[in-house]
């Protein structure tokens, strides 16, 4: 029990950089998601067309290299950015890429019909997007973004290799500090258990009932 | 230039397929079995799998590895067991809770009057398991076990940090004598990405394919929609 307290002066800043870098990347992530997932909706080649590309591109890189490209990349070509922002950017675009999908079988939940209503009202295709398909949408997309949520509050982890004083961050100097692994690698498990669990039945529970409602 | 890294960084990447087909291979193993004690009616192997597949899916993968590796990293080692395997066996450990729930899905996919038959028939639950049941979950589970495989070669970069010499620590090697990462790291996401893309345009094309098989085109495209959205949110590992 002793070791345990000993640990806590480590973890505690930790678990509010985690939070941060976490809810920073989920903003990030869910607002350039979207902003992909209207741009490939618009079906015009010029722009949707790249950016499908650098989605298929994107989804296809390790979490921890694009962090690196955010972090090192960058601060060669003269943008220096600190760990925390780094973290938040790189994790946010990687997560984007996933989100981006999310919204995009979201708006194929909305009949097609819903869509040319709107146009023929004269509705502009942006407008469309933004007044008749998300707010349809945003039952759908509510759990699985949650869900990334959640893989974010793990992800987090990575922004310890660029420096990042997160949760595990303080974890590994109480472990070089003390030499003892255990207490730290429990207690960090043990939290992450705590916070990730219940949260996951919460976004399946979600899942089952937008499920049902659709059923009917 | 670009050859020479491109040449040294191709050598890490060929361990990078090696640990990630090893991590597969025992994934698909131990998810299996996991899977199957899920949907068994014995409530203790229940108690397990599921206890299992929580824990495991509530870990980071950076914190399990870095946990093992400080914490057992020395005694792994007087029993022969290098990085490598350390390695192999944390992204064994949290992928197959992944994809164990995910196997889950497809065996209950399976519905329950075919189970009602099978014991009509007098076939035993293991019996049923083996002549009923997995065949026609096998279908589904082909490519999401493909996903897995690509969500396995990307979380294995994440063993760069625990003295793996993977591609994206080949990587950092390669940046601390040139310092130039911006090349370097563009070019191990090239092979990231050579790697991947083809693997995920014929998972979805099987996708696509058993869809047609299982005689699944009736369903509306908002029901298609939606379990795509399950199915991606659950394959995302963390």
């Amino acid at each position: 029990m002793d070791e345990f307290q000993g640990v806590l002066p480590y973890l505690l800043p930790g678990i509010l950089v985690t939070l941060e870098i976490s809810v920073g990347a989920w903003v990030v992530s869910a607002a350039l998601g979207l902003v992909l997932a209207v741009i490939r909706d618009t079906r015009q080649p010029l722009i949707s067309l790249p950016a499908s590309i650098s989605v298929d591109v994107v989804r296809a890189v390790p979490q921890l290299v694009v962090l690196y490209i955010v972090f090192f990349g960058l601060s060669t070509l003269g943008i220096n950015l600190d760990s925390l922002t780094a973290a938040i950017i790189g994790l946010g675009i990687s997560d984007a890429v996933f989100t981006a999908e999310y919204y995009r079988a979201g708006f194929l939940t909305v009949a097609p019909a819903q869509r040319d209503a709107g146009l023929s009202i004269g509705l502009k295709p942006l407008q469309v997007a933004r007044f008749v398909i998300i707010p349809q949408t945003i039952p759908f997309v509510v759990p699985p973004l949650l869900n990334s949520f959640v893989g974010l509050m793990k992800s987090a982890t990575l922004a310890s290799a660029v420096g990042a004083p997160e949760i595990l961050y303080g974890g590994r100097n109480y472990m070089e500090t003390t030499g003892h692994v255990a207490p730290a690698a429990v207690a960090i498990m043990g939290l992450y258990i705590i916070a990730t669990v219940p949260l996951t039945r919460v976004v399946r529970a979600l899942e089952k009932r937008v499920q049902l409602r659709t059923r009917v | 230039m670009l050859t020479t890294w491109l040449g040294i960084l191709a050598a890490g990447f060929v361990v990078t397929i090696e640990l990630s087909a090893m991590t597969l291979v025992l994934s698909v193993l131990v998810a299996a079995l996991l899977a199957l004690m899920s949907i068994s009616p014995w409530r203790p192997l229940r108690g397990i799998a599921s206890v299992y597949v929580d824990v495991f899916r509530s870990i980071p993968i950076l914190a399990l590895a870095i946990s093992v590796y400080y914490g057992l990293g020395a005694t792994l080692h007087a029993f022969g067991i290098t990085p490598f395997g350390t390695a192999v066996a944390v992204l064994t450990a949290i992928e197959s809770a992944y994809l164990a729930e995910l196997y889950r899905g497809t065996l209950e996919a399976v519905r329950r009057p075919q189970w009602d038959a099978a014991s009509s028939l007098g076939l035993r639950w293991i019996q049923t398991v083996r002549h009923v049941i997995v065949p026609q979950a096998l279908p589904a589970a082909i490519p999401i076990t493909l996903n897995m495989a690509i969500a396995i070669v990307k979380d294995s970069s994440l063993v760069s940090l625990i003295a793996v010499s993977e591609v994206t620590l080949v990587a950092n090697q390669l940046i601390a004598e040139t310092f130039q990462p911006v090349q370097i790291y563009l070019l191990v996401a090239l092979l990231y990405v050579v790697l991947i893309l083809p693997l995920s345009q014929v998972s979805r094309r099987i996708e696509v394919m058993v869809a047609r098989r299982l005689g699944l085109q009736q369903r509306t495209d908002q029901e298609k929609a939606l379990e795509r959205l399950s199915i991606q949110a659950e394959a995302r590992a963390g």
